[in-house]
């Protein structure tokens, strides 16, 4: 069965090729794997929009499964320097 | 095809690939010539050499593309290398015990063989021969170091990159490149396997390097259509694959 893979970084990515993959237990490890080894690459640039998204879809265009990474600032604005900051704060 | 036309091909591949990093004289091309002995076949799929037997020959490619790898405990594959025409695919096996690993025919596969006592014969009495193909043994470590730093370190996009780069440049080296292309005849999963990726993850990162103009993939077929684009996305240098004609 073939299944569809869009990314949600900020922009969506639709995957208009698929993969083709036994059963949709094998697809939502597929999504897995892939969004670890993705969100590697992003590095960080996911702080960009702190939220990271994958949508799987099966051949009928049904949702199965999605994938969500969300990065929450815990440490308050005022206090000086935010997640997205590249100045060198202690943040220890 | 005719009896001597696996042996012709694959011999003067391995001749042109090494003298392009130093003059091999008449004695020692016809050393080599007349150290294979046999040719043999393989469908796609078919193993050519099983983890942890132990060879009698060295295989040299004279068409087809294969894959080293090895099988991880939950089945899956991590390739550590590809060959094509005029690469041994197990000159190591020459003198390691044991191979540490598999060999797989990704197309049809035709392999000259090189027996191991015909080998040993070249390291007796060829010893310029010898280094040369010391040499070749010595590029593959270079390759799979190349491998190891993409695979821990960089990026899928550039190490797809750097691996088209490699198989550009490589395949140009016996002639199987044109000015633009290279076959790649292998399947998205067998990539994924070479990466480190999984084959989802494959697939986008062609989609990007497509949407970048750098390069298409279809048909078994890669196509560059910005070189020095393709490099910079895989920061390739050349370098390690030691094109230098020097004495050795």
């Amino acid at each position: 069965m073939r299944y569809y893979f869009h990314v949600n970084d900020g922009a969506f990515h639709r995957d208009d090729i698929g993969y083709e993959l036994p059963n949709d237990a094998a697809a939502i490890t597929e999504a897995i794997e892939s969004g670890a080894s993705m969100i590697r690459d992003l590095g960080r640039d996911f702080l960009v929009n702190n939220r990271w998204e994958m949508l799987v879809e099966d051949a009928i265009g049904q949702e199965i499964y999605a994938l969500t990474l969300l990065g929450t600032s815990r440490r308050a604005m005022s206090s000086g320097g935010d997640a997205t900051s590249t100045t060198s704060t202690n943040i220890g | 095809m005719g009896i001597s036309e696996p042996f012709d091909a694959a011999i003067e591949a391995l001749i042109r690939r090494l003298s392009l990093r130093d003059h091999l004289p008449e004695d020692e091309r016809n050393a080599l010539r007349s150290a294979a002995v046999r040719s043999r076949n393989f469908a796609a799929g078919d193993d050519l050499v099983v983890q942890n037997s132990k060879p009698s020959v060295s295989m040299l490619i004279a068409s087809g593309m294969v894959a080293r790898y090895n099988i991880i405990d939950d089945g899956a594959r991590q390739i550590t290398a590809f060959h094509i025409l005029g690469d041994f695919v197990d000159l190591h096996g020459f003198l390691l015990s044991r191979l540490d690993h598999s060999i797989s025919a990704l197309t049809e596969v035709t392999v000259v063989e090189f027996p191991h006592e015909a080998l040993e014969h070249i390291t007796e009495q060829y010893p310029h021969l010898t280094r040369m193909l010391w040499l070749s043994t010595l590029l593959d470590a270079a390759i799979h170091r190349q491998w190891l730093v993409a695979i821990g370190r960089t990026s899928a996009m550039s190490r797809l990159a750097h691996l088209f780069c490699e198989q550009f440049v490589r395949a140009g080296l016996v002639g199987l490149a044109t000015q633009d292309s290279f076959p790649f005849p292998i399947t998205q999963a067998q990539l994924a396997d070479a990466l480190g990726i999984s084959p989802v993850h494959v697939n986008r990162t062609l989609q990007e390097l497509r949407a970048r103009a750098v390069l298409e993939w279809h048909g078994g077929i890669v196509s560059i259509l910005d070189w020095p684009g393709v490099q910079s996305i895989g920061k390739f240098d050349e370098a390690f694959l030691d094109i230098e004609h020097r004495r050795r």
